[in-house]
C-alpha cells in the first residue's frame, strides 16, 4: 500500500502549488512514508506561497518530526530555528506531537531569543526565499545579497566574501553574515540556509549621518572577539568601528586567555585608538595596550606598517603597505596580507580579498596562523585560495647529496587540488627535457627528486630548469620554474659535537640533613679526653689538666664542625639516569658523526644550487 | 718478666703479620709525620711531688699495609723542672703493630724505650703493651676522632722495681683536607705507673700532648 501511495504522490506533485504539497505530505505523513512525505512539506513550506495558517505550522511540525525520526536532527534543527526566525509566534503543538519534536522547537526558540548577535540589523536586512520548484531529494542549499545602491561588501563567517549578486552554494545551516559599506553602520545578521532553497538577503544598512558617532579601533594579540555593550561586533583587529558618542562597555574575550574589560567614553566624531591589548592566559597578570612608543624606531618601511597597525593607526598603515606595493621589489606577500588584514578591519571585505588573493599569487605557501589571525580572516585566505590559481616551489638554495642514496627535496604548494608534474631540462644548451615526478596534490606536497640519469649515475654538471606544471580535471593549469646550477663536489667531513656544556646536567646529590652522630662522638670524645687524667691517674697525683682540657675542646670543635660539614650527600637517581642519558645521546651523535664522516671520506657529492627562484 | 712478657706477645705479632701477608690486592699507604710533643713527668714519693715538662720534636712513620699498620716514633728533647726536680734530657722510640679487623677498629701491639739524662743520673724505661683503638668520622670524613687504651704488662724501669700497675689511654682528633695528602692530629696520651714500696708507694704519670702534620703517600 505504501509504494502504491508513493506512486500515487509522486504523480500528482508534479507541478503542484504549495498548499497541496503540504496537504500530500501531510497524507504521506500519515501513513508512515516518512521519505516521501519529508520533500513534499518542505517544498510546501515556502511562506511566500500561501498563508502560514493552521496547515502550514502542523506541516512544519510533520517535518521536523520526519527529520527527527530520520535522524537528521541537525537538520530539523535548522528548519525549526527558521521558523522561530521567520514565524516568532509559533505556538508548539504539544498533544499531536512527540516530546522530541517540541524539544527541537524550544531550543530554536531559545536559540533565537538569547539574541546570538545582529538583532539591530534583523529589523533593517529584508529577508526572502527562493523555493526550488519542484520536491526532491537536495542536500545544499543557498545564499544570495541583492545589492542596493551602496556599494557594500559582504562575508559570510566560516565561508569567506560573497561577491556579485551569484547565489553562493551553501550546506544547509545557520550562518552569520556581516555587510559592510564606507560611511554606514556594518550589519551582522544570521540567518538559516536550507536545503533546496536560497536565501535572499538585501541589506539597508544604517548610515553614519544619522546621529552623533565616534570610531573605535582596537587590536588584540592573540586575537579575541569583541563585545560592546555586551553585543558581539566580530573579532579584533577593528579600525573604524562607528559607535554613538558616549560611554561603551567594551570586552575582548578569547577562550583559554582572562578577558579584558573596560570601558570607553567616545566623543562624536573622535577616532578612539586603543591599541592592541595583549591578551594574557586565564590566572596570569593583567591585559595592557601597546602604542606606537612600543615599537622600536626603525627604518623599514614595513616595520613602520606593521608599528603603525599594532598601534590601530590602520589608516596610515594601509597607506605605508600601499606604497611598499607600488615598489616591485618589495611587493612581497608579507606586505599583501597585512593589506588585506587592514582593510578587512575597515570593513572593505572586497579589498580585503583581492590582497588575500595578491598574497596567494606571490606566495602559494602562504599560511596565516591561527593564533595571530581571527577565524574570519583565515575563511578569507581560504576563499581566495579557492578562486587564485598558483604554484610555488620551494627547494634547498644550496645543498650537496650523495645521489645514489640521497633524493634532493622539493616543496609544491597549490591552490587547488590537481595532477603535478615536474620536469627537469638540461644541463644547459642542449639538453634533454625529461619528466622526473607526477603526483597528486590537494595542497602542498614534498617530493624526493632523484639526481641519477639513465644510466644510473648522477646527472651531469651543468646548468638545468626544474618546471613544475599543475593541472585539474577542468583543464587549467599553472606553472613555476627554477633555475638550478649542478656541480660536484667532495664531501665534508662533519665537525664532531661539542660536549654538553655544565648547564645542562644536572645535580646528582642532594644535602642531607647535618650530622648530629658527628656532633654527640665529637662532644663525647672530647669529654672522654677532658676526663681521663681525673679518671685514670692515681688519686694522689691526680690534677687538673689543661692539656686534655686542650685536646677535649678541639674534639668538640672537630664535632661541631663534622655537624656542620658532614651533612650526608643523598644521590638523586633521576638526575644521575637524566645526565647519564645526556652523557649518552652526546656520545651517540658523536659516533653517528664519526660513522658517517668513515663513509663520506673521498665520497663524491653532487651540489644543487638554485641560480633563480620562481 | 719483660721475657715473659715478650713470649707472649709473640704470638699476636705473628697473627698480625700472617694477616697482613695474606690480604689480597693490598694497597700500601705511608704517612710521615713531623711532630711536636709536650710532655710532663710526674713521680709522687715519700710525700714529695715531681714534676718536669717541656718540648720534645720528632717524628713518626706510619706504614699500612692492607688491614696491617706498622709505626715508629722517635721524639727527643728536655724537661724542665716544675717543681722539685732537676733538668733533664730526655726521648724515646717506639714501635707499634696493629690489626684492624673492621674499619675503625683495631688491636694492637706497642715497645716503647724511653730515657731520661740529668745531673744526678740515667734512667731507661722499656715497655710493651697490648691495647684496642677504636677511630669514628664526626660528621665528615675528613674529621675522624680515636681513642686507645692500653695495658701495659711489661715495663722494666732502670733501678726501680716493675710497677704492679701500668695503663696507658689516648684520645685525638684528625683532620685530613680534602683534595691534599695532608693529615693533622692532635692527641693526648696518659700513661700511669704505681711501683711498690716500703713504707709507701712511688707513683709516676707520663702524659703528653701532641700535634702532629704528615704527608700521606700512597701505592
Amino acid at each position: 500500500m505504501g509504494f502504491a501511495l508513493a506512486a500515487m504522490l509522486t504523480r500528482e506533485a508534479t507541478g503542484q502549488d504549495a498548499r497541496n504539497l503540504l496537504r500530500l505530505g501531510s497524507q504521506a505523513y500519515d501513513f508512515g512514508e516518512y521519505r516521501m512525505a519529508a520533500p513534499l512539506l518542505a517544498a510546501g513550506l515556502n511562506p511566500a506561497a500561501g498563508p502560514r495558517d493552521s496547515l502550514w505550522v502542523a506541516s512544519l511540525h510533520r517535518l521536523v518530526h520526519v527529520l527527527i525520526e530520520d535522524r537528521k536532527d541537525s537538520l530539523a534543527a535548522i528548519w525549526a530555528r527558521w521558523a522561530a526566525r521567520t514565524h516568532p509566534g509559533l505556538v508548539v503543538d504539544t498533544l499531536d506531537f512527540p516530546p522530541a519534536v517540541q524539544d527541537a522547537f524550544a531550543l530554536a526558540g531559545a536559540s533565537i531569543a538569547a539574541g546570538e548577535g545582529g538583532r539591530a540589523g534583523d529589523t533593517l536586512t529584508e529577508t526572502s526565499w527562493e523555493w526550488a520548484r519542484r520536491p526532491g531529494e537536495v542536500t545544499q542549499g543557498a545564499l544570495r545579497i541583492e545589492r542596493s545602491g551602496v556599494p557594500m561588501s559582504t562575508f559570510v563567517e566560516g565561508v569567506g566574501p560573497l561577491a556579485g549578486e551569484d547565489a553562493q552554494p551553501l550546506a544547509p545551516g545557520t550562518y552569520t553574515i556581516v555587510a559592510s559599506a564606507p560611511g554606514y553602520f556594518r550589519t551582522r545578521v544570521k540567518r538559516e540556509v536550507l536545503p533546496g532553497v536560497t536565501t535572499v538577503l538585501r541589506f539597508r544598512l544604517r548610515g553614519l549621518s544619522t546621529k552623533a558617532l565616534g570610531f573605535l579601533y582596537v587590536g588584540s594579540a592573540p586575537w579575541g572577539a569583541v563585545q560592546l555593550d555586551g553585543e558581539r561586533v566580530g573579532y579584533t583587529p577593528v579600525a573604524a568601528g562607528p559607535l554613538a558618542a558616549g560611554p561603551h562597555r567594551l570586552r575582548i574575550e578569547r577562550v583559554g586567555y582572562a578577558p579584558f574589560d573596560t570601558v570607553i567614553t567616545v566623543g562624536r566624531d573622535q577616532r578612539l585608538r586603543l591599541g592592541t591589548i595583549r591578551l594574557t592566559t586565564a590566572g596570569g597578570g593583567g591585559a595592557g595596550a601597546s602604542g606606537p612608543a612600543a615599537e622600536a624606531p626603525t627604518p623599514d618601511a614595513f616595520a613602520r606598517a606593521v608599528a603603525a597597525l599594532e598601534a590601530t593607526e590602520t589608516e596610515r598603515a594601509v597607506e605605508l603597505l600601499r606604497q611598499l606595493v607600488a615598489t616591485p621589489a618589495t611587493a612581497r606577500p608579507n606586505v599583501q596580507l597585512r593589506l588585506a588584514v587592514a582593510h578587512w578591519s575597515l570593513g572593505l571585505f572586497d579589498s580585503a580579498g583581492v590582497h588575500f588573493q595578491a598574497a596567494i599569487s606571490a606566495d602559494p605557501f602562504t599560511r596565516l596562523d591561527p593564533e595571530t589571525f581571527n577565524p574570519d580572516l583565515l575563511t578569507f585566505l581560504s576563499a581566495a585560495r579557492r578562486t587564485t590559481r598558483a604554484v610555488g616551489v620551494r627547494a634547498p638554495t644550496d645543498t650537496a647529496l650523495a645521489p645514489d642514496r640521497e633524493r634532493w627535496p622539493i616543496s609544491v604548494a597549490v591552490t587547488r587540488p590537481g595532477t603535478l608534474r615536474i620536469r627537469l631540462a638540461g644541463p644547459a644548451p642542449n639538453g634533454h627535457d625529461t619528466l622526473v615526478a607526477s603526483a597528486r596534490v590537494d595542497s602542498t606536497i614534498t617530493l624526493p627528486l632523484s639526481l641519477l640519469g639513465r644510466d644510473r649515475a648522477a646527472i651531469a654538471a651543468g646548468t638545468y630548469r626544474l618546471s613544475v606544471e599543475w593541472s585539474d580535471s577542468a583543464g587549467r593549469a599553472a606553472a613555476s620554474t627554477l633555475a638550478l646550477e649542478v656541480s660536484e663536489q667532495l664531501a665534508d667531513t662533519l665537525r664532531h659535537e661539542a660536549a654538553p656544556p655544565d648547564s645542562l646536567y644536572r645535580l646528582e646529590v642532594r644535602l642531607g640533613p647535618p650530622s648530629r652522630a658527628g656532633l654527640v662522638r665529637g662532644v663525647g670524645f672530647g669529654v672522654g679526653a677532658s676526663v681521663i687524667p681525673l679518671l685514670l691517674a692515681n688519686g694522689r697525683l691526680r690534677s687538673a689538666d689543661g692539656r686534655a682540657a686542650t685536646v677535649g675542646v678541639a674534639l668538640s670543635l672537630g664535632g661541631v664542625a663534622g655537624y656542620f660539614l658532614g651533612r650526608s650527600r643523598q644521590p638523586l637517581p633521576q638526575n644521575i639516569a637524566y645526565n647519564r642519558a645526556l652523557r649518552s645521546d652526546w656520545e651517540t651523535r658523536n659516533r653517528a658523526i664519526a660513522a658517517a664522516n668513515e663513509q663520506r671520506r673521498g665520497v663524491l657529492l653532487v651540489r644543487v644550487r638554485i641560480v633563480s627562484p620562481p | 718478666m719483660i721475657a715473659h712478657a715478650r713470649f707472649r706477645l709473640v704470638p699476636l705479632v705473628a697473627v698480625l703479620v700472617l694477616a697482613a701477608r695474606s690480604s689480597p690486592a693490598q694497597r700500601v699507604e705511608v704517612t710521615g709525620f713531623g711532630l711536636v710533643a709536650g710532655p710532663r713527668s710526674a713521680v709522687l714519693h715519700e710525700g714529695v711531688r715531681e714534676t718536669v715538662e717541656g718540648v720534645w720534636l720528632g717524628a713518626v712513620l706510619e706504614v699500612k699495609v692492607g688491614r696491617v699498620l706498622v709505626s715508629g716514633t722517635g721524639l727527643r728533647g728536655t724537661l724542665d723542672p716544675v717543681a722539685n726536680a732537676v733538668r733533664r734530657d730526655g726521648g724515646e722510640q717506639g714501635v707499634l703493630v696493629r690489626f684492624e679487623p673492621r674499619a675503625g677498629f683495631g688491636v694492637e701491639a706497642m715497645y716503647t724505650a724511653r730515657a731520661f739524662r740529668s745531673a744526678v743520673g740515667y734512667q731507661r724505661w722499656d715497655i710493651l703493651g697490648v691495647g684496642a683503638w677504636v677511630s669514628v668520622p664526626l660528621g665528615d670524613p675528613a674529621l675522624r676522632a680515636h681513642a686507645r687504651a692500653s695495658y701495659l704488662p711489661a715495663v722494666r724501669v732502670s733501678g726501680q722495681p716493675s710497677p704492679n700497675v701500668a695503663l696507658a689511654a689516648e684520645v685525638g682528633a684528625s683532620a685530613t683536607p680534602r683534595g691534599t695528602p695532608l693529615q693533622i692530629r692532635l692527641t693526648y696520651r696518659f700513661e700511669r705507673f704505681d711501683f711498690p714500696g716500703q713504707p709507701t708507694a712511688r707513683l709516676e704519670e707520663f702524659d703528653r700532648i701532641a700535634l702532629e702534620v704528615g704527608y700521606r703517600m700512597r701505592r
